[in-house]
């Protein structure tokens, strides 16, 4: 491992390129052969999972959440925070197991919730529709783009969050 | 040509998802991956570290009860982290700048959002083994140099740090007339889905 001299308060290290000493010299780039299996394995593997037994219900926690809101005002703080974590979940496993409508409308929701540590009536009924969205996406198995209703949902939604 | 001996590698994956684990697993042993070892936290990860050597880890972020964040920072600075240099992709629901450079501020190595996919997967791979990235130390930090730019994604979710946030938090504003009739249609369209 080499060391440079502290500059300031700032120290650079070079530690051994130990992964590289493993896999050996041979490679350079990715392989478009081991790409194109991997893809076709992963692809495969996503066909195999059905989302909306995770989904379901996570997004009845998350209109539960929402509910909190304004019966349980004191502990509001947590209940955005609770709200935030399942819908965060969602949206990253949405667009891999065939529902990215989950994640752009979770994508809102979650960006919605950015920098807000308190709500009031108006924020829950938006954040109401977005999970009662997500609701009606996985309740009617809307992959893909959803087709026209998806799209009508996303660009409403979208004009109501800004 | 040969490849990179992606099978002398093992890779421990961290995810309380157990569908992300094994579609990370997948794509792993599609690329010659043999040793996978999988945690569904980070204190598990942390115990499956004692006892085996691993070469990369590939972390969620929203875990309990350690999160994807603190495993990052006790590997880089605690006194009992197993290896402070190992390379970590972090993948991650949050595609926001904001959560972005707080994954580089605790030290991952690449930050990769989801959907996972083999390409970005196995390009993030490659990269940490032909371009390893110096690390610092200073007063305030340590782990790889920070002055790489981390680029998660190129998709329509990407917004700039300035978009909404702080600027939009204030509770109780009404909705506008637009904001309004936004909100009368998504009602409609969802009651008409459960309807259908």
């Amino acid at each position: 491992m080499s060391g440079d001299k502290p500059k300031g308060a700032v120290e650079v290290i070079h530690p051994p390129n130990k992964i590289k000493a493993r896999v050996g010299p041979a490679g350079k780039g990715m392989d478009p052969n081991l790409l194109a299996r991997a893809e076709a394995a992963a692809a495969k593997a996503q066909e195999n999972v059905d989302f909306t037994v995770q989904a379901n219900p996570e997004l009845a926690k998350a209109a539960e959440e929402v509910s909190l809101l304004l019966s349980d005002r004191e502990n509001q703080t947590k209940h955005l925070n609770n709200l935030f974590n399942i819908v965060h979940d969602l949206r990253g496993g949405g667009g891999n197991f065939g529902y990215p409508l989950v994640t752009r409308i979770g994508g809102m929701l979650c960006r919605y919730l950015e920098g807000r540590s308190s709500v009031g009536m108006v924020e829950v009924e938006v954040l109401r529709s977005l999970v009662d969205a997500m609701r009606a996406v996985v309740s009617n198995k809307l992959k893909g783009d959803g087709g026209p209703v998806g799209q009508e949902l996303c660009a409403s939604l979208e004009r109501l969050v800004g | 040509m040969m490849g990179y001996r992606l099978d002398r590698l093992t890779v421990l994956v961290v995810d309380d998802n157990q569908h992300m684990r094994s579609l990370v697993r997948t794509i792993l042993e599609s690329l010659g991956v043999s040793q996978i070892v999988e945690a569904r936290d980070g204190a598990h990860a942390l115990e499956k570290m004692g006892q085996t050597q691993i070469d990369l880890l590939i972390i969620d972020w929203n875990m309990e009860p350690m999160d994807g964040l603190s495993l990052t920072r006790h590997l880089r600075t605690s006194a009992e982290s197993p290896d402070q240099f190992v390379p970590v992709i972090m993948l991650s629901g949050h595609t926001e700048r904001a959560r972005v450079m707080q994954a580089r501020d605790a030290g991952v190595t690449e930050f990769m959002a989801k959907p996972v996919s083999a390409r970005s997967l196995y390009a993030r791979i490659v990269s940490i083994i032909e371009n390893p990235r110096p690390f610092v130390r200073t007063k305030d930090y340590f782990g790889p140099d920070r002055r790489r730019q981390m680029l998660p994604f190129d998709g329509p979710d990407r917004r700039k740090a300035s978009d909404g946030g702080e600027a939009a938090a204030k509770p109780g504003q009404p909705l506008t007339g637009a904001q309004q009739a936004a909100l009368t249609r998504t009602k409609d369209t969802i009651k008409s889905m459960q309807k259908s």
